[in-house]
Formats: structure tokens, sequence, C-alpha cells
């Protein structure tokens, strides 16, 4: 049996992380990490690659007390190992010229919030399934 | 889990995101009272700022579309002030004012 895809979720408010988990582990089959802060992201991800392992996605919220989300995909691509680990910034608000800088940084793409819980694993998905089809390209 | 268990779960979840409602409303209340007092008042305006942005992104993952649409438009205003660090005009004021009712209207109807 393969492993479940291991996903980051770096989101602040509890609410959003409890239905974010329910919709990600129970409809996608992920394995979920929480993270409340960019802080604690980075932790984690210096954490999986010292054990010998890594993420297959970061869900990465853009506004956060602490360390914002850019800031942090940022910090994060300075942690051997999470260079290529693909991110997708979660936003209440998008604008184009902010999803040109966010792809800019390194962004696999940008999920708009509200997300609807019972699709939101379908589309993390379809970033996997494409973020696989160009690391094998 | 299976369908029904898992909508039960979606459905409580919904519940307690609702309950949870008024209070961040009083908050924010209190933080309007503040502002209106002290327009100057830049932790008001960045913790005002935050709590439109929780509604903002999460109303419509439980069921409230309206509360996120209409809490955009009050962080919106509240946006340029805070990251300029500078004082609210009268227009952003009345959009915050008049958004602030609004979304009470959906907190209480909800």
């Amino acid at each position: 049996m393969l492993d479940r895809p291991r996903v980051l979720y770096v989101e602040d408010e509890p609410d959003i992380q409890t239905i974010a988990r329910l919709a990600l582990e129970t409809i996608g089959r992920f394995s979920v990490e929480m993270c409340s802060s960019g802080e604690a992201a980075l932790v984690a991800a210096q954490s999986a690659v010292q054990t010998g392992g890594t993420f297959d996605l970061v869900l990465l919220d853009v506004m956060m007390p602490g360390i914002d989300g850019p800031t942090t995909l940022q910090r994060l691509r300075q942690v051997p190992g999470f260079e290529h680990v693909p991110v997708v910034f979660m936003t209440a608000k998008v604008q184009p010229d902010e999803i040109r800088r966010w792809h800019a940084l390194g962004a696999v793409d940008v999920f708009e919030k509200p997300f609807d819980p019972m699709s939101l694993a379908a589309r993390v998905g379809e970033v996997l399934g494409r973020s696989r089809q160009m690391g094998a390209a | 889990m299976n369908e029904k268990e898992f909508d039960d779960v979606l459905a409580r979840l919904t519940g307690e995101y609702k309950a949870g409602l008024p209070q961040r409303l009083g908050e924010m209340t209190v933080l309007w009272g503040r502002l209106s007092k002290d327009r100057t008042d830049a932790e008001a305006s960045r913790k005002l700022h935050f709590h439109f942005h929780y509604f903002s992104g999460s109303g419509g993952s439980f069921g409230l579309p309206e509360l996120s649409d209409e809490a955009t438009k009050a962080e919106i205003a509240l946006s340029a002030a805070v990251r300029a660090d500078r004082t609210l005009t009268d227009e952003e004021c009345r959009v915050i004012a008049t958004q602030l009712d609004v979304v009470r209207r959906i907190v209480d109807g909800g």
C-alpha cells in the first residue's frame, strides 16, 4: 500500500484548521500536519528533513500573525531538502498583481478562501499530480 | 468515515463556528468603539482588520458565503490604512461602520 501524501497546512485560525483537516484527511486521504504560524512551519520542515522525510505539498495562508505566508515561503526554500516542495498560497483576497508576485516567489498555485470543504481535497490532488508530472519531466 | 458521518461532523463544526461568531462580533464592536473615538488607534485598526479577515476567509467554508462577501468589503477598507500605518479616512470609516452592521445582521440571523 502506498503511503498517503503528506500535506503541511499552515493556518493560524483553529476553525479553518479543523475543517481543512476533515476535508483533506477524510475525502482526500492525505496525511495532514497542521502548523499555526510560519515560524512553526519552518520548524516542521526542518524536523521532517532531519528525520529523513519531507512533505509532498504545503498549503500556506498568506496573512498570519508573525511572519506572513510569502516570507515563510522564502525561508522554507532555504531549508535544505525543501527547495522544491510545491507550495500553494491560501488567501481571502486575490489580486492579479499579488498572484504574479507569489508565482514569482515559487508558489505553484493560489487557492481562494473561503474554500469549499467538499472540493479542497480534489484541488490539492490536482496540484500534486501536476507537480509530480513536472518533476518527472 | 462514511458519508453520513462526514456530514454529521461537518454540521457539528459549522454549528460550533456559528456559535463562536457573536463573541468575535462583540470584540469587533468594542474595537470599532475605540476607533470611533480615536482614529489614530493603530492597534484597534490592526485587530479589527484581522477579525474582518477571519470572517472573509472562513464564512463561506461554513455555509455563510454572504458573511465572507460583506466582511471582505470592510477588510479592504481597513487594509490600506493598516498597511500604510495611517489614520482611517472618512470614507473608510463609513464603509467599516456600514459593513459592521451588515455582518451583525448576518450573525444574528445565522
